[in-house]
């Protein structure tokens, strides 16, 4: 077994900051409607780094760019007070906790602007899109990025 | 990674926190001022605060908001003003507000008023129809457009206020069941397009 040591602490917390710096995420969930099923897809968009989270047991490979990209992002979404940039910066925060492999995990990434406020700024404002669409769509997209994340097939380099 | 690459990980989030926590308490000026020079009352001007509704109460937590009922000359309607250099995502499209309230965005319209345009937009909802009209405004300038108010607010912080005044947005709304002849606002209440 490895030593406790070699828990990647550094990178978790930079996801604590990170989530830290996006808290308004849960007052937009809250109070506007057409985010309202954010939470939802942020925990089908979670489920996969949960998973490779308890496979790992806080240990394993990661991705210093993306972690370096997040602090940087993040740090640029707190000085203009850009919650959009605060947002993409927890996503890859959490994604920069292991090596990004492929298509899928780029497709997995992505996918987190199903939980993010834009999403339905942008379908609301610009699109006039109904809220129960809006939300729908979260939805759907979290799912995707679930099974995206969660299926391996006869994948064997995720193997910690 | 290897442990001085990590070291160099730990060294740039500190940096990244201490930047942080400083950006934080460096001060900024609000739009107070301007918004108390929202007159009162005047020749042919009444008006009368109203509080925010819960639903406003959540959405404008951290902005400095103004609602008032004002009837200038023989207009009436209510007029809410947001500045959101303390929470700069209360000044948002209120197109996203109003369809999220149940409204159906018909003709979105320019209309020109001092110092740019503000916009007009056609409102319906099964059991009745409205007109709102809204406006963001700098001081200097007036224009529709939440993007570019949110780039001129990000410029302000970025540059400490040197690149010009907060955005406030100008939202006005008739009473139920009323309307407003939008072209007479200017001329009936000119202080208005003075902030």
């Amino acid at each position: 077994m490895k030593s406790v040591s070699h828990i990647v602490w550094v990178e978790t917390v930079v996801v604590v900051f990170a989530a830290l710096e996006a808290h308004s995420l849960v007052t937009a969930w809250l109070d506007s409607p057409y985010d309202r099923a954010g939470s939802v897809a942020f925990l089908l968009w979670l489920s996969p780094a949960v998973r490779m989270l308890w496979r790992y047991q806080g240990r394993g490979p990661t991705n210093r760019i993306m972690v370096l990209t997040a602090l940087a992002i993040s740090l640029t979404g707190g000085i203009c007070d850009l919650n959009v940039l605060k947002y993409a910066a927890l996503a890859l925060a959490i994604a920069g906790r292991w090596p990004m492999r492929g298509a899928r995990e780029v497709a997995w990434l992505a996918l987190s602007l199903a939980w993010m406020p834009v999403f339905g700024l942008v379908l609301g404002a610009h699109a006039s899109t109904p809220v129960w669409v809006a939300n729908t769509a979260r939805i759907t997209l979290g799912l995707a990025a679930a099974i995206l994340g969660l299926y391996e097939g006869k994948r064997t380099d995720l193997k910690p | 990674m290897n442990d001085l690459k990590r070291r160099w990980l730990w060294l740039a989030l500190c940096l990244v926190m201490a930047i942080s926590l400083l950006w934080e308490l460096v001060p900024r000026t609000d739009a107070t001022d301007r918004l108390n020079r929202l007159p009162v009352a005047g020749f042919h001007l009444f008006s009368r605060d109203i509080p925010l509704n819960q639903v406003e109460a959540d959405i404008y937590r951290g902005a400095n908001v103004r609602k008032r009922l004002y009837q200038a000359g023989h207009e009436k309607f209510i007029l809410i003003a947001i500045d959101g250099t303390h929470d700069r995502h209360a000044v948002h499209d209120p197109k996203y507000c109003f369809v999220g309230g149940g409204w159906k965005v018909g003709t979105d319209r320019a209309m020109p008023v001092p110092g740019g345009e503000a916009r007009l937009l056609e409102l319906t909802k099964p059991g009745g129809n409205a007109e709102i009209m809204y406006w963001i405004s700098d001081n200097r300038t007036r224009h529709g457009s939440a993007v570019r108010a949110w780039w001129q607010s990000t410029l302000r912080r970025l540059t400490f206020g040197l690149s010009g005044e907060e955005p406030v947005i100008f939202i006005l709304q008739p009473l139920p069941g009323t309307s407003v002849n939008w072209e007479n606002v200017e001329s009936e209440f000119p202080a208005l397009f003075e902030i």
